[in-house]
């Protein structure tokens, strides 16, 4: 497979994820705002939290005064200034997708394609503020449309290297992501006086659409609970913990000779990574310790997709045969 | 339904007077049948299938979306199997001899030397290569698709109108009109037994892979790619189309690389050698070594591996020579010289302005000709004399004194017509066919071809990029012109 190929794939695979996630973030604090007033201080949090989840806080404060819902939306849907912006990851699936549409089915390049050419321009042209019940179908829109691809990648797609490549993508994306939310979470709460055993952790659940699978299975949704949830459960597909074993499963099929040196170096990271996680004891950690903690994930969660994009020659290709 | 016109003003591919001609009759039957609702329905239904399949082409320089799908018609041009078994031996004849003429002035030039051809027609044409000189191009065969365009005129006899040697474009949708009139017109397709297109592309990747290189192990294994200017050119579909089709990787420059006169791909395991390069990029933007430095489409050094006979380029470098506008008028002697036949398909009378006596007369009559550009395509830098304003003769007036050359002069051919139905009504517009012939050490032609339309009321131009769009055509295939019931056997509509 072309390098150049490979790299539009994974990216495509990592902006999906990413739109779906960010599509959701959004959904659950249009709603969580209807009950809160804009001076509250969760009111501000949230969105505090969610700008530093989904683009950055320090980018929009650059380019607009305060927190407020209509900036906000406009921010993180429209904004050119902002490269995560919702408007933005979708357009960078459907250009991927559009280089790369001999590699999938043609079904799965038409999904994006028309989502792209009907309801996302669709949108671009309607009168701002736009009401918030057009936001949300919109974002629902997103999500379902999403699923739906990926719901074609699962049934359809060969198990060949292009669903591979796809798969290192989404499942990165979505590790590097939870980190991050618990890691914002946490530096929210770096100067409150109660311990994590007794923090809320009813929000992050939320974020990470774990809320139900969660409470199918515990009752107490202190953060302690929740970020052992999240990055140790085995099961759940959103805990970081799964993601690391699909991407092991992914490095498998992609390289079937498990003693050359790509497999041996990415393998090898993947599994310290996930010993890593493992040996996380949430109880015993104050705050402080805990984000330490889960920086050093994140970062080790960088350092394996550079990794992998050097060793498959996704950004400069290697010159020598 | 089709409120009638009057079909007598130009030849008429569906209509004699009020009457379709025998071959349409069963069509217009089942025309017949549809209501302006139902017609403007399925109207909708075949654009939005071309867009959300984005089959589209890039309008360069347009500014709102750009990207458009070509209107599709879907009144068919239906050719009867004798007019086509004429056609199709029509444009062998032609390619055969234009590939001939391509391996002789890039070698022993014999045909100049015969005083056939005049030596500076050929030396002086911006697109001869003079890398290509003494260059032996795999299998001796410079053009792998070529698409040579006809029209009809008043009575019906079929012209050639141009060759496109180099990289003629909108072969895939042929094959999507098809898929498209299959999808969303099932009904017109009872009643009748045509061509189908489904097995051709195995002979074009049979023609593609059989361009080895002489320097290849005998048992390996050509690998062949797709060199795209990527997703934004304006024919980028039908570069996907193809690779997808011909089972080959889509590339573009950035992806290879030349070392040690070989041509890689930069793969996710490393390089990996390649063989044949079917490239949709012109000869300009190949090599920004040996052609334009500033080219970001190319490959560095591809020129000295092409030389070097390591890699098979399709089209040939230095096609441009062969299919331009001053060169066309003289394929008819080409034929003659170097397969000794007369043309079976004749071309459309070119005045060259080079010689001052027909420029003179040109010069006095240019509100009866077309005047082309010889190196411009698309439609553009053209006048259609007829149409054209005082000022608009003026100002190519002017264009012609000051460059001769550039410019050739044909009479205005009173382009076949046939209905179209577009905004909810009938109404008749001008045709063309553009036909695809594949070529190895064999000649292919695939059946029916892209019949292009001039939308615009009245309008000559058929290009995609101004106003164009495309219907299908239907070649019928021999004795069974109109299957029926009666004769035993399965047609498509299902009945016996």
């Amino acid at each position: 497979m072309l390098s150049r190929v490979a790299d539009a794939l994974y990216w495509m695979a990592r902006y999906s994820e990413r739109t779906q996630t960010n599509a959701h973030i959004l959904q659950v604090q249009l709603l969580n705002m209807l009950e809160q007033s804009g001076k509250e201080h969760d009111y501000l949090d949230h969105w505090e939290a969610i700008l530093n989840i989904c683009a950055s806080k320090q980018e929009y404060l650059s380019n607009y005064t305060a927190l407020r819902v209509n900036p906000l939306i406009d921010y993180l849907l429209f904004s050119t200034k902002n490269g995560n912006a919702l408007h933005t990851t979708l357009r960078a699936v459907r250009e991927n997708a559009r280089v790369t549409r001999d590699s999938m089915p043609a079904e799965l390049w038409e999904i994006q394609n028309a989502f792209y050419l009907t309801k996302q321009q669709a949108l671009l042209t309607r009168k701002r503020p736009i009401p918030l019940i057009e936001l949300q179908a919109f974002l629902q829109d997103i999500r379902k449309t999403l699923l739906k691809a990926t719901g074609l990648i699962e049934g359809t797609m060969d198990r060949d290297l292009p669903f591979y490549f796809m798969q290192i993508g989404k499942w990165l994306e979505r590790a590097e992501k939870i980190i991050r939310m618990i890691v914002t979470i946490l530096a929210q709460h770096k100067e409150s006086a109660i311990s994590l055993a007794e923090e809320d952790g009813t929000f992050l659940l939320d974020l990470a659409a774990a809320r139900e699978s969660f409470l199918r299975k515990y009752r107490q949704t202190n953060l302690v609970a929740v970020m052992r949830y999240l990055v140790q459960d085995e099961h759940f597909p959103c805990s970081v913990m799964f993601c690391l074993q699909k991407i092991e499963e992914a490095i498998i099929a992609i390289e079937q000779d498990t003693s050359s040196v790509r497999f041996l170096t990415l393998h090898a990271m993947i599994k310290r990574f996930a010993s890593t996680m493992n040996l996380i004891n949430f109880e015993q950690l104050d705050i402080h310790e805990a984000i330490i903690i889960m920086e050093e994930r994140l970062g080790q969660c960088i350092a394996f997709g550079d990794a992998f994009s050097t060793i498959y020659h996704l950004y400069e290709p290697n010159l020598q045969p | 339904m089709i409120n009638f016109y009057d079909s007598s003003l130009f030849f008429d591919e569906m209509f004699e007077g009020t009457q379709p001609k025998p071959h349409y009759r069963s069509f217009y039957r089942k025309l017949a049948m549809f209501s302006q609702e139902q017609l403007e329905e399925k109207y909708r239904q075949a654009q939005t299938s071309f867009l959300t399949q984005g089959i589209t082409f890039t309008v360069y320089g347009a500014q709102d979306g750009t990207e458009r799908t070509m209107p599709f018609d879907c009144v068919p041009i239906i050719i009867p199997h004798v007019q086509w078994a004429t056609i199709e031996a029509g444009v062998k004849q032609r390619v055969k001899a234009l590939n001939l003429f391509l391996q002789d002035i890039y070698g022993a030039q014999a045909i100049i030397r015969d005083g056939h051809i005049p030596r500076q027609l050929v030396e002086n044409n911006p697109y001869y290569a003079l890398t290509m000189k003494g260059l032996k191009v795999p299998i001796a065969n410079h053009i792998f698709l070529a698409g040579i365009d006809l029209i009809r005129d008043e009575h019906g006899n079929y012209h050639v109108l141009e060759d496109n040697l180099r990289n003629p474009s909108g072969i895939s949708y042929v094959f999507q009109n098809r898929h498209v009139m299959k999808e969303v017109y099932p009904e017109f397709f009872s009643k009748h037994t045509i061509r189908s297109l489904d097995k051709h592309i195995v002979y074009m990747q049979k023609a593609l892979l059989a361009h080895r290189s002489p320097s290849m192990p005998a048992e390996r294994e050509p690998k062949a790619v797709l060199l795209t200017a990527g997703m934004y050119n304006s024919a980028y579909y039908d570069h996907v189309f193809l690779a997808q089709h011909l089972n080959i990787q889509l590339v573009e420059g950035r992806d290879l690389v030349v070392k040690d006169l070989k041509v890689y791909m930069k793969t996710i395991y490393g390089l990996q050698q390649i063989d044949i390069i079917y490239r949709r990029i012109d000869d300009d933007f190949l090599d920004p070594i040996v052609f334009r430095e500033d080219s970001l489409l190319g490959v560095p050094s591809l020129m000295a591996a092409y030389q070097a006979g390591n890699v098979a380029i399709l089209n040939a470098v230095g096609n441009g020579v062969a299919d331009d506008k001053a060169m066309y008028a003289y394929v008819p002697e080409m034929i003659r010289y170097y397969l000794q036949e007369e043309p079976i398909l004749p071309n459309v009378k070119t005045y060259h302005l080079g010689d001052e006596r027909q420029r003179a007369w040109v010069l006095e009559h240019l509100q009866e000709l077309v005047i082309k550009n010889v190196g411009a395509s698309g439609g553009y830098d053209m006048l259609i004399g007829p149409h054209a304003s005082e000022e608009e003769i003026a100002l190519f007036k002017q264009k012609i004194v000051a460059q001769p050359l550039q410019y050739i002069a044909q009479p205005t051919i009173k382009l076949s017509r046939a209905p179209a139905f577009q905004q909810g009504r009938f109404y008749p517009c001008h045709v063309d066919l553009r036909v695809y012939v594949i070529k190895s050490d064999d000649c292919y032609v695939l059946p029916g071809g892209l019949s292009r339309v001039a939308l615009q009321e009245g309008s000559l131009i058929v290009n995609s990029s101004q106003g164009g769009g495309a219907k299908d055509t239907w070649i019928l295939k021999e004795d069974v012109q109109h299957a029926k019931s009666s004769s035993g056997r399965t047609i498509l509509d299902g009945t016996v």
